[in-house]
């Protein structure tokens, strides 16, 4: 299975946000930009729900293909009481030959790209942009990154008749435009061994992100110790002992309650001891208001670094996608105490608005190691900024 | 169906907390104003089955001498499950926890909630609102 088919069916499982709410913002005020098209005599209701031509779940549209000929699609139907007062009930004559499986309606034609389909166009004007602008904060962008994608959107197109197609294709350029600089895969160091600190509030996926990653650079060749941190919950200790199997990797563990950064400083040096390339620290979820809990992070940085000055040479801050907007305050609390270098995104298969990745790019430019898209080991990818816009964007490819 | 997800501290996102408000029948909100809105929080719980938002309630105010409750609301669907309660019980006992104690804290029910307010020790007083148009 592909990374992007992966991702199309784990990350925004519930069809993108975005794309129902561009395929009506541009239906609204839009009109076939075929204006000698027929008037359509009231197009009969399709027969019924017709059962899926294919039987695998597909929950975005099929990837567009030269071929043609209509095809089908899941596509919500524009009933036309869902068009909100708009101008003209936008539909298009069904001249389906009888016996072949209606289409889904205008936005299956739409889709379909027929080159000579009539297809929805609407002026990019300040209406169209406030519901853009709209659109991207309900998507979690934020206010700030939504203005900023929509007046960039809005450069060179204002005015222009632009279809749906268009502004997904847009705003999937745009976004992606935003999200590569910032996709980096975790750098490795020669330094033996390197110091990889994770931190995160509590639950949000830092056990099992690393866990995941361990058994990604255990597979790649790497040697990997992991420190159980997280001397705070004794279940803490298990929970990554069971990880650190699944990832063949050995998990250093101190009683609960014992100072973390001791073990910590015991872990660095059984890493080096062993020759380990890598040293994985997990630690407890703290509550950004713990200020103990705080405190105890800033002490693991200090000891580790009366073992090697230079460590901790990744500080990786998971974030849970599921978030929303406190992700971006979660980021400015932990830059103040921990010098995080990167992110890790985790849930991405439980929300349908990964807006808020586009917003943590724009504001702070941290690098994305990679993003969680389930609970198993393999659940954890690369981030790669174009099948992200597309997937967001709803956009075929 | 599947156990609730609870969650305090973090604000929904804004188009889940827009279909909420939606599917509770309540008047549309300016995506901006809502983003602005919840970003001002003091307080919020949220309740979600699965990756749906299903209830949530929220604390504003100035943190000191006034707070107020604010929507409180529990997906249609998944009323008269004690749901509501949950999430009454939970904003008052941050309360409690976190604000100063002479901190006053008011609400606005919907008439036909009072009973759960009145559980949590909120009594009627007069007072007066009004929205912007
Ligand atoms: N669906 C999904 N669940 C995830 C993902 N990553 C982590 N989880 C789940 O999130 C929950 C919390 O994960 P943990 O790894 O224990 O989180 P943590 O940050 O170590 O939590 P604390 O140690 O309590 O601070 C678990 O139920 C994980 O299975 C992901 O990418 N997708
Ligand atoms: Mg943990």
């Amino acid at each position: 299975m592909s990374f992007f088919n992966k991702l199309k069916s784990k990350l925004f499982k519930s069809s993108s946000q975005l794309e129902e709410g561009l395929d009506a913002i541009v239906e609204e005020g839009g009109a076939l930009s075929e204006p000698d098209a027929p008037e359509p005599p009231a197009a009969p209701e399709p027969p019924k729900p017709e059962p899926r031509p294919d039987p695998a779940p597909e929950p975005f549209p099929a990837p567009q293909d030269p071929d043609p000929t209509p095809r089908p699609q899941e596509v919500p139907d524009p009933a036309p009481s869902e068009v909100p007062q708009g101008p003209v009930p936008v539909e298009i004559p069904d001249d389906t030959p009888p016996g072949q499986p209606n289409t889904g309606g205008l936005l299956g034609r739409v889709f379909g790209r027929q080159s000579a389909a009539p297809v929805v166009r609407r002026p990019l004007d300040d209406d169209m942009l406030e519901s853009l602008e709209d659109l991207l904060i309900t998507a979690d962008m934020g206010v700030q990154t939504a203005a900023r994608v929509t007046a960039n959107l809005a450069e060179g197109r204002y005015g222009r008749r632009v279809s749906t197609q268009e502004i997904k294709e847009a705003l999937a350029e745009e976004i992606a435009r935003i999200m590569e600089p910032v996709a980096r895969p975790l750098p490795l160091y020669a330094k033996k061994p390197q110091v990889v600190l994770v931190v995160g509030v509590n639950g949000s996926g830092k056990t099992t992100t690393i866990g995941k990653l361990a058994s990604q650079f255990n597979a790649a060749g790497k040697s990997v110790v992991i420190a159980a941190g997280d001397t705070f919950r004794a279940a803490a200790v298990e929970q990554l002992q069971v990880w650190g199997d699944r990832a063949g990797v050995p998990v250093m563990t101190a009683p609960q309650g014992t100072d973390p950064a001791s073990l910590a400083y015991d872990a660095h040096k059984k890493a080096e001891e062993d020759g380990a390339d890598l040293l994985m620290i997990d630690t407890a979820g703290r509550l950004q208001n713990r200020a103990d809990l705080m405190e105890e992070l800033a002490k693991i940085i200090r000891v580790i670094r009366k073992r090697d000055e230079t460590a901790p040479h990744n500080t990786v801050l998971v974030l849970d996608a599921t978030t929303g907007q406190n992700a971006l305050n979660q980021v400015e609390i932990f830059q103040k105490i921990a010098d995080v270098s990167g992110l890790v995104m985790t849930k991405l298969d439980g929300t349908a608005r990964g807006g808020v990745l586009v917003a943590l790019a724009d504001r702070f430019g941290l690098p994305i190691h990679a993003i969680g898209v389930g609970e198993q080991i393999d659940d954890l990818s690369p981030f790669d900024p174009e099948e992200f816009a597309a997937a967001l964007t709803g956009l075929t490819r | 169906m599947s156990a609730l997800t609870w969650k305090e501290g973090d604000t929904p996102i804004v188009g889940e907390f827009l279909e909420l408000r939606q599917s509770c029948e309540l008047d549309r909100l300016n995506a901006g104003a809502a983003a602005k809105g919840l970003a001002g929080s003091l307080h919020c719980v949220t309740a979600k089955s699965g990756v749906r938002l299903v209830a949530m309630g929220r604390i504003v105010g100035d943190g000191g001498m006034a707070a107020m409750l604010v929507d409180l609301m529990v997906e249609p669907n998944m009323r008269g499950q004690g749901i509501g309660r949950e999430v009454m019980e939970r904003l008052v006992a941050w309360c409690r926890e976190e604000l100063p104690r002479s901190c006053s804290i008011s609400a606005i029910p919907v008439p036909g909630s009072y009973s759960l307010y009145k559980g949590a020790g909120f009594e009627i007083r007069g007072g007066m609102a009004f929205s912007l148009p």
